[in-house]
């Protein structure tokens, strides 16, 4: 009963103490977040008013869009956790998800989307369960709805005969776990049309009917296993627009006018397609990936390229090796399997040494066909293959020529299947050195500090990822599109990083705003014209650049089972950098004045800036870690304290190299603000000296010399000093001995005492404290092994043992 | 306890009580007369074939009366050889002397028959065969049982093969592994070997022979002759035979000698009752001694089994009281389909009369619940019992096959063969899900069940797209694959040859990796949503022997290995398993419908076909199986044939004769009603609904899909986990959790609350004797006997006069009539089908 009582007392101090912290983080001010977006769609060339759901957000002062279209014209902070958005949408919008986010005086919040379509919204009515209480939609409206566990939503639709009805929905799209099933019931309540997945939207279903008789039709909207969240948004679009599952050819040259076909299922079982005769698409002047509109609620993807077409004609041959077609890389080529059973063969040359991407797309382009590919050389022989890359089922790989010569591409499905839908796009071209970027994530799944919110005066920091495909150099890295006032501090990307941090900096007079920024990169390499001859004097500098950058950053709310994977990730392609009201601390730390050799350790000293007044807790943490270097992953300044060091060690393994590092504070104004130390740099060196000693055996109450050898592994000028740490209790040892660069060995005396533990310490350590300029540099030079032994004791004679018998 | 509980339990004691002298048997005596005069003598074997010197052969006999009794006369025939150069006679077992031919004249009473016996290689003698002669005394002995050096680690740290199936490696075992000690062929009496047989050294498993004993002689000899194993060509055994088929004995203490002969493929054949393990399916109606000596028992049938090598038959002795009179009544039980022709033949061998037909009121309760998992309405019942036509019998049960809940209790019963569940690994919800639509829909379709099997286990593509491809997802691994399609479509449980040769069937290693060698290419691969993948058929490393290594072809289980080349095995397999000819998979199929409609299979477990537990009616079970080969694998036809004979309609309420019998359908049986069947019917008569996940409001428990969905209800009851193919995993055994949760728990208590029926009936005029009527045939699909009647009146008007008001009157009433409700829904009348 005791032990109850004093639980429930327990429970009774966290409830108290989470109120306290939930009133206090419930106070608007820094970190802001976004939760939710509702509507969650809108429609294009009208006004709408959104609600924005969060926490922190009564400061706010911009609600901004990534994309064009969409602008906001007023916000009303109904509350902390709730802003009235109102935004005007233009005419010509792109469809589709639009990506915003609030910037406050005190923070930016996470990004969310909106989508945007082309008709009214009329918002659902329970009960519509079933036929009975079907909700009345006329043509080209959208719903906006909700499917809870087990829910129906059942609509009825009037519709002449041989009228045309298009069912849309978008629902994992929006973020929440709806893999809807979407069927067409007629009058007789009879099921004329079904569809669950498509290749194009994945869970998203689309189908299109034309109705055999004048009558009503219902629409019905359920999740696939009535196993849906509870609160599972939808939007159906119901039209009689056109929806094109995919287009043929699926692209074209960047600025050329393609000549493309439609096709488009249309059955009650979704297994034929129809083809619409072919149109004139006028392709944009982009490097790369489009997407063109169709007439409907969602966009169809559109590949654009900077090379031509091969587009092949649907002649059902090419099932042997001998008959490939002769292609020239690059090359887009454009196919079909009209016929179950087919092969397509093309032919191809390639260097010695030369890299081909060869990327298919299907899934991409939204072809239900599952390609595999191979290369063969011109004796028959299988180089290399792919079924599945990264976006299943399309294939992908890189052939790397072996020689000089030709070489034959064979494209075929998993299951030979034929159709006029079995459309395929290979694209073949020299691989393209890519460097990928985006903000290290501090959470698995959150947004926290992905958005670069920088106080007045102040400065924020940050973690880039990086991937280099197929090049290999040091990168410089440049944000494009500041604010003004705003600097970005960080060292070029090592080669071999994968990471690298950046430190904004904001003057005290910059003004609070906020710019989408992005990010270019140059590379800086080895001159490769050089001739062989010059290669040892080859000097590094930037040129180029000699690769594509990419940036993004991914939202990962869709998630669903199994292991919260992201059914529907949202992209943005630009980093949010905004300036914020400065924060009443800021912090610096100390350049480090020796360098950190490996095994050694240091003490980053962290100086805290407080306001008068400013009496919070301030929390350090360290986020980018050069490799091998380790610290723990917080420390704390008290309430009053201005002054801290921060250790940090390397390990015998600690990469060599200058590395640049950043401390980053967070304390409660009201709501955790962040605050970045300036961008420092630490350097980590071999350490200067090794010692080896041999095991010192001693006894209780007994003096000994530990010898130490010392290999001087590169100079230093003046005195060093050694002394022994973790020395076992009543060890003691005099004062610490000092060498310098000359010294081959050195000696510590120890004394034990009548109370030294017995045994082998093996974790006695050698401490060697070098003087490097105005600095030291600590670190352990070598292990003692000490022993201390018993005494042996002594037999008692034969006739005390008898005695004692 | 408080008051209301303390009334209620009292009340329903009193109702149960009442509802179980309902259902006590009345006895009814028959009797028949049978004859003790043998009509015919036979002698087994019928001739005789020595082949080398160490060759020989025991006679046996059996006689035979004019009412089909037999009696084992073994020991009193009289012997004698025509040419005594050619052949002898010891402790009558014939021995060669010669080559030649000779006969054995046999004589018993007025008896005799000729034995021709042929002598040829009496001169070889040729050494013994480590495969032929040693390893047949270790299972003779059980030395490679599983509980000795059989064990998968072996005893005592000696190890032989389970039931001898890798002969090369128990001779390594024996000869290699401890060099000198095990075996010694210098001093073969004074090695391991034969000092441990003997217990001449500590044995564990004791003395297992004399010194003196035929298998002595056999090792000992064995060593003498250098402990060699054998050439590269030893004659294999292709099959047994046990002697006699069958014998029906008389009386506790009648007795039958067995003979078992081996014939080798080198065309030979031996005398092995010696070296055969002898077995009993029902050692209370026989036991079978190792000496091959069958002893009657009680009355009741057993299979009397002998294994040799990897082969196990069996004989059928019956065992009838002695002296029984039986008369044949055949006339009085008309047979209104094939099932009660067979039946009634069986019946009649085991003089044993069927109960007389179930009334109409058990008949309409009974055929609803077991074809549509319901029960009848209040006016369905009164309607049939008042209709006066002949065939309206079969007009229900085709009324009844027209249902959807008919087809969902199908569905649901084959979701649990093939584990129709989000298994969390392979299988999650939506695939589930759609794996179950399909097989609803092609239920509803009426597809028949061969055309099933064919798209199921031929299924390609993707989880989603092609819902049957989960068959493949349910397990990846190819072995639990072809074992799971063994047991559903087949009937086998052939897990056993994983590791070893099957002990109580003929599957070996090599029947059971050459049948998963049919799944060997099933391959899987993942597509861009991670609870889909695409199943087909392609790459995959071939099926390997995991004792010799070698790989395995596909070969059909009992059939031949057919031609793979180009083919998608799966689908080869699928056609041979859903022909007609398959002389599995219909009567498998079958039997579990049997077994559904009568509680037990014609071969029970449903999923356990082996030699060594035979059909209770092979003709039945072969016959029904044809049935449905012939209807097109139709499901309602298969149905409406079981439901409409006479069998299948017998009262629960045996006679003298058949009161024993638990196994030949001689009347039928108490089965509790199944889990999912039971909360179904309850919501039906209480008028209230039940809600699961994944289903709408009011969708009833035979339409779960996924097979994780589930309550504390369902679970309580036994229902099907899916977690295997097994049959058992539904459990219809009752319990005592049961009972208390129909009496204490929610389930029965809040649903007649929910549906208030008493309360409308009496808000409607009824009055307590009309409510009481209604009740019983809600329930019990029967009116209230007098005595009930009267019982459950008085007891309700006690219960009024303790209530004060004339306004607390109405509640009172209610309130016990809701317990009489309660009371009805926990007799055992209610919980059981009869």
């Amino acid at each position: 009963m005791q032990n109850q009582t004093l639980q429930l007392g327990c429970r009774c101090l966290n409830a108290l103490a989470m109120v306290i912290l939930t009133s206090a983080l419930a106070f608007a001010g820094s970190t802001p977040e976004l939760h939710s977006v509702l509507p969650r769609g809108i429609q294009r060339g009208s006004e709408h008013t959104l609600m924005l759901q969060g926490a922190r957000l009564n400061d706010a002062t911009e609600v901004f869009f990534y994309g064009e279209g969409i602008t906001s014209k007023s916000i009303k902070v109904v509350d902390n956790k709730k802003l009235e958005v109102v935004v005007e949408v233009a005419p010509d919008c792109r469809l589709g998800e639009h990506v915003l986010q609030v910037r406050c005086d005190q923070g930016i919040s996470d990004f969310r989307s909106v989508f945007v379509g082309p008709y009214p919204t009329v918002k659902e009515k329970e009960p519509n369960n079933d036929f009975a209480a079907a909700e009345k939609v006329e043509l080209n409206h959208t719903v906006a709805g909700k499917i809870r566990r087990e829910d129906v939503d059942c609509f009825v639709v009037s519709l002449k005969a041989n009228q045309r009805m298009t069912v849309e929905v978008e629902a994992v799209r929006l973020g929440t776990f709806l893999d809807s099933v979407i069927s067409v019931y007629d009058s007789e309540k009879k099921e004329i049309a079904v569809c669950d997945d498509t290749e194009l939207f994945s869970q998203d279903g689309f189908l299109s009917i034309t109705a055999p008789l004048e009558g009503d039709y219902y629409v019905m909207i359920r999740d696939a296993a009535y196993n849906s969240n509870n609160d599972a948004h939808y939007r159906l679009h119901v039209g009689d627009f056109d929806r094109p599952q995919m287009m043929f050819p699926a692209g074209g040259q960047s600025g050329e006018v393609l000549n493309a076909a439609m096709l488009e299922r249309q059955t009650p079982d979704m297994e034929s397609v129809v083809q619409r005769p072919a149109a004139d698409i006028q392709l944009p002047d982009m490097k790369q990936s489009s997407e063109v509109l169709s007439n409907g609620p969602s966009p169809l993807p559109l590949r654009v390229c900077a090379f031509e077409n091969f587009n092949r004609a649907d002649d059902g041959k090419n099932l042997k090796f001998q008959d490939a077609l002769e292609v020239s890389t690059p090359i887009a080529i454009n196919g079909r399997f009209a016929t179950a059973g087919q092969q397509h063969f093309y032919k191809f040359t390639a260097k010695k040494n030369e890299k081909l991407a060869i990327d298919v797309f299907a899934k991409r382009i939204g072809s239900p066909l599952d390609p595999i590919i191979n290369v063969f050389d011109e004796k028959n022989k299988s180089l290399v293959g792919n079924d599945d890359s990264a976006v299943r089922p399309d294939s992908f790989m890189v052939f790397t020529s072996p020689a000089d010569g030709t070489y034959f591409l064979r494209v075929i499905d998993y299951f030979n299947r034929g159709g006029i839908d079995m459309i395929y796009r290979v694209e073949i071209a020299p691989v393209r050195p890519l460097l990928s970027l985006n903000v290290k994530r501090i959470d698995r799944f959150s947004q926290r500090r992905m958005a670069m919110a920088i106080p007045q005066g102040g400065r924020f920091a940050t973690v880039l990822s990086a991937k280099k495909e197929h090049f290999a150099a040091d990168v410089e890295l440049k944000f494009d599109g500041l604010p003004e006032g705003v600097t970005a501090k960080m060292h070029p990307l090592n080669k071999n990083a994968k990471e690298m941090p950046v430190v904004f900096e904001a003057s005290e007079d910059a003004s609070i705003d906020l710019e989408k920024v992005t990010l270019s990169a140059k590379a800086k390499i080895k001159k490769t014209e050089s001739k062989e001859g010059d290669k040892g004097d080859a000097k590094a500098e930037p040129v180029g650049p000699v690769f594509d950058t990419e940036f993004t950053l991914t939202s990962l709310d869709s998630r669903g089972n199994p292991n919260n994977f992201v059914y529907h990730p949202t992209v943005v392609d630009k980093l949010a950098v905004g300036v914020i009201k400065k924060l009443p601390f800021s912090i610096t730390v100390e350049p480090l004045k020796a360098p950190l050799v490996r095994n050694g350790s240091a003490k980053v000293k962290v100086i805290a800036h407080r306001d008068e007044g400013f009496k919070e807790k301030i929390r350090l943490q360290f986020p980018y870690r050069p490799v091998g270097v380790g610290m723990t992953y917080q420390i704390e300044m008290k309430e009053d304290q201005t002054e801290i060091e921060y250790p940090i060690n390397a390990n015998k393994g600690a990469q060599l190299g200058k590395w640049p590092f950043y401390v980053i504070a967070t304390a409660n104004v009201s709501g955790p603000a962040w605050a970045s130390s300036q961008l420092e740099t630490v350097s980590v060196e071999e350490p200067f000296i090794a010692m080896s000693s041999k095991r010192t055996v001693v006894g209780r109450n007994e003096t000994v010399k530990v010898v130490c050898q010392v290999e001087q592994l590169r100079g230093f000028p003046g005195d060093a000093t050694a002394v022994l740490r973790n020395l076992p209790p009543h060890v003691t040892v005099a004062g610490p001995v000092n060498f310098d660069k000359a010294t081959d060995a050195i000696e510590f005396e120890l004394k034990t005492n009548d109370k030294t533990p017995f045994g082998q310490h093996k974790s006695i350590f050698v401490e060697v404290v070098v003087p490097v300029g105005e600095g030291r540099s600590v670190a352990r030079a070598g292990n003692v092994v000490l022993q201390i032994n018993q005494p042996l004791k002594q037999k008692p004679a034969i006739a005390m043992r008898k005695a004692a018998k | 306890m408080n008051f209301v509980s303390v009334t209620r339990t009292i009340m329903a004691s009193v109702f149960c009580l009442a509802l179980l002298i309902q259902m006590v048997p009345c006895a009814k005596t028959a009797t028949a007369q049978s004859k003790s005069e043998p009509v015919d003598l036979r002698i087994y074997p019928e001739t005789i074939s020595l082949n080398g010197a160490r060759d020989s052969h025991t006679v046996i006999a059996q006689t035979v009366f004019a009412d089909g009794i037999t009696a084992g006369v073994t020991e009193h025939l009289g012997l004698k050889i025509a040419d005594e150069a050619v052949a002898r006679l010891e402790f009558g077992r014939v021995f060669p002397m010669k080559d030649g031919k000779t006969n054995l004249t046999v004589t018993y009473k007025s008896f005799t028959k000729v034995i021709p016996v042929t002598v040829s290689n009496s001169r070889a003698d040729e050494a013994l065969s480590f495969q032929l002669d040693v390893m047949p005394v270790f299972s003779k002995t059980g030395c490679n049982a599983g509980s000795c050096h059989g064990a998968a680690r072996g005893k005592d740290g000696f190890r032989l093969s389970l039931f001898g199936y890798d002969a090369e490696g128990d001779y390594f075992r024996l000869t290699r592994e401890m060099l000198g000690r095990r075996v010694d062929v210098a001093l073969p009496d004074d090695c391991l070997l034969t000092n441990k047989a003997t217990n001449r050294v500590a044995h564990s498993g004791g003395k297992l022979f004399e010194t003196d004993s035929e298998y002595y002689q056999v090792l000992k000899r064995w060593l003498e002759e250098g402990a060699k194993f054998d050439g590269d060509e030893v004659a294999t055994v292709v099959s047994i035979q046990l002697l006699p088929e069958n014998g029906l004995l008389s009386g506790e203490g009648a007795s039958q000698q067995l003979n078992v002969t081996a014939h080798y493929s080198d065309g030979t054949t031996r005398d092995v009752t010696n070296l055969a393990f002898f077995s009993t399916s029902n050692s209370d109606s026989a036991t079978v001694s190792q000496e091959a000596m069958v002893t009657g028992g009680r009355r009741g049938e057993a299979f009397v089994m002998a294994r040799f090598d990897t082969h196990t038959v069996g004989s059928e002795f019956i065992t009838l009281p002695r002296d029984l009179e039986f008369e044949d009544q055949q006339d009085l039980y008309p047979e209104n389909n094939f099932i009660d022709t067979h039946i009634n033949a069986k019946l009649k061998k085991l003089r044993i009369y069927p109960s007389q037909l179930c009334s109409d009121e058990q008949f309409i309760r009974r055929v609803n619940i077991d074809i549509c998992g319901q029960l009848p309405t209040v006016e369905e019942v009164n309607a049939f019992v008042t209709d006066e036509n002949p065939t309206k019998r079969s007009v229900l049960i085709d009324r009844l096959l027209c249902q959807d809940a008919f087809l969902d209790l199908w569905v649901m019963k084959w979701a649990e063969l093939l584990q129709v569940r989000a298994n969390r690994k392979t299988i999650y919800t939506k695939g589930a899900f759609l794996y179950f639509q399909w097989l609803r829909e092609k239920f509803y379709n009426e597809t028949p069940l061969n055309q099933i099997v064919i798209e199921l286990m031929g299924a390609n593509g993707s989880t989603f797209d092609n819902p049957p491809t989960n068959f493949y997802e349910v397990d990846r691994d190819q072995l639990k694959t072809a074992e799971n399609v063994a047991q559903v479509f087949l009937g086998m449980r052939i897990q056993c040859a994983q590791c070893h040769n099957h002990p109580f069937d003929r599957w070996t290693m090599e029947d059971y990796y050459s049948f998963a060698s049919f799944f060997a290419k099933v391959r899987v691969k993942p597509t861009a949503d991670p609870r889909e993948v695409i199943v087909s058929q392609g790459g995959g490393k071939e099926t390997k022997h995991p004792v010799t290594g070698a790989t395995m072809m596909p070969k059909y289980l009992g059939g031949n290995s057919p031609d793979v080349k180009g083919k998608d095995r799966r689908i080869v397999l699928a056609d041979w398993i859903a022909s007609a000819e398959n002389p599995y998979f219909a009567k498998n199929v079958s039997n579990i419908v049997w077994a559904h409609f009568f509680g037990r299979g014609i071969v029970d477990e449903v999923d356990d076909v082996r030699i060594s537990n035979p059909p209770v009616n092979a003709a039945l079970w072969d016959a029904l199986g044809q049935s449905f080969v012939k209807s097109n694998f139709n499901l309602k036809d298969l149905v409406r044939q079981i439901c409409s004979s006479r069998t299948y309609q017998l009262s629960t309420q045996a006679n003298e004769s058949n009161q024993s019998d638990l196994t030949n359908f001689s009347h039928a049986s108490l089965r509790r009603m199944r889990a999912e069947v039971m909360l179904d019917v309850l919501a039906q008569v209480t008028d209230t609904t039940n809600k699961f996940a994944g289903l709408e409001m009011g969708a009833r428990a035979t339409q779960i899909a996924d097979g994780n969905t589930t309550n504390y209800f369902l679970k309580t009851f036994g229902r099907s986990t899916r977690e295997s193919v097994c049959s058992c995993e539904v459990k219809q055994e009752p319990n005592l959790s049961q009972a208390l949760h129909l009496l204490n728990g929610d389930t029965v208590h809040k649903k007649i609350k929910a549906g208030n029926l008493i309360g409308k009936w009496q808000k409607s005029g009824l009055n307590k004797t009309e409510i009481v009527e209604k009740l019983y045939l809600r329930i019990l699909s029967r009116s209230p006997t007098e005595s009930e009647l009267k019982s459950v009146l008085a007891t309700l008007a006690e219960s009024e006069i303790e209530s004060k008001k004339n306004s607390e009157v109405a509640a009172a009433e209610r309130k016990s009539l809701e317990d009489l409700f309660w009371a009805l829904l926990n007799s055992s009348e209610f919980m059981f089908n009869h």
